[in-house]
């Protein structure tokens, strides 16, 4: 019965020593660590892996609607106007140097162009978290609207469907 | 009878955590990062393990915490959102619940260890139906900046856990 007892004091003793905050336990530190390691490396990877883009891809519902051949040396802005005006048909984009009047537009998605980064300058849709995004500039990141169900990305070259400033549309 | 009341109440206030995780703006361009605040009421209900409670609760506070969550998705996701809002709720509470199941059932994991894998589970479970519905090219570089706030945002909430259980015993009676 007393060995018993003092054994159970060790064991209290011994509990109030850890370093951890009470209730903390080791297993919660290697999540955590485990977490926040596993984003690190993926970054890493993901940056390391990145390249100019030098073709922008424009998707709607996962299918590719749009490629524009981006232009490092290019100053001015180029605006890509992404709009639908019903669930059912896919977006059209327009191509233009000005920048367009969004009044009257259904759903719509406005893309800026300057050299080789992209931009969502606005968004019809209502979390407007797209806009909040930095700009793009390498292959290894996108921008999503996910009420629009919009990606863009980059990639380094192209596959099909390629528009430049010479097709512009006003 | 006391049961109903009791998931009610616990229902109230994941809906209440909800609406102020509306007014918090925090995804910083990443669709998908949220607080996750309503995965406390969640997380609290699957760690309140004294008797009273599992006399509340006779077929396991499990079952019960995961009809809460479901219940204020729905609600939470017609009141501040949308059916797609909603779609990728549900991925996000599935992937997170089936997590934290696991991870209560391991002995080195307290509510804090529990909470951060629901978060990083729970950013996955949206990725993944985001990858569904847009294509995983696009998306899937959005995984590094999601695992990190998933474990930032269930590291929060599982201290806020963690401080709040031990109260649990003025609930007794």
């Amino acid at each position: 019965m007393h060995r018993f007892l003092t054994d159970n004091t060790n064991l209290k003793s011994q509990t109030r020593k850890s370093i951890l905050p009470s209730g903390v336990r080791t297993g919660d530190l290697a999540v955590f660590f485990g977490g926040i390691l596993s984003a690190v490396l993926l970054a890493v990877l993901l940056a390391l892996g990145s390249r100019t883009g030098s073709y922008l891809q424009v998707s709607a519902d996962g299918k590719l609607l749009y490629e524009y051949a981006l232009d490092a040396g290019e100053e001015k802005q180029v605006y890509l106007l992404i709009t639908s005006d019903n669930e059912a048909s896919l977006p059209e984009v327009v191509c233009t140097a000005e920048q367009p009047r969004l009044s009257n537009r259904g759903c719509y998605n406005l893309l800026e162009v300057k050299g080789n980064t992209v931009r969502m300058a606005a968004a019809s849709c209502p979390d407007q978290i797209c806009v909040q995004h930095r700009a793009l500039s390498g292959t290894m990141e996108s921008i999503v609207c996910l009420p629009n169900k919009l990606t863009i990305q980059m990639i380094s070259t192209n596959t099909q469907k390629t528009d430049t400033l010479d097709g512009m549309v006003h | 009878m006391k049961r109903l009341a009791e998931e009610g109440l616990l229902l109230a206030a994941a809906l209440i955590m909800s609406y102020i995780e509306t007014l918090i703006p925090f995804a910083a361009g990443i669709p998908g990062m949220k607080l996750g605040l309503p995965n406390l009421v969640v997380l609290l209900v699957l760690f309140w393990d004294t008797p009273a409670v599992k006399q509340h609760f006779p077929k396991g506070r499990e079952a019960a915490a995961l009809r809460i969550n479901l219940l204020r998705i729905l609600l939470s996701g017609f009141l501040y959102g949308n059916l797609f809002s909603i779609l990728y709720s549900l991925a996000g509470a599935l992937f997170s619940f089936c997590a934290m199941l696991v991870g209560q059932r391991m002995r080195r994991l307290s509510a804090l260890g529990v909470s951060i894998l629901g978060g990083i589970f729970h950013n996955l479970g949206q990725l993944a139906a985001a990858c569904l519905v847009l294509g995983a090219s696009a998306v899937i570089f959005y995984a590094p900046a999601l695992i990190l706030s998933g474990t930032l945002t269930g590291a929060a909430l599982g201290v806020v856990a963690l401080v709040v259980l031990p109260y649990r015993k003025h609930f007794e009676n």
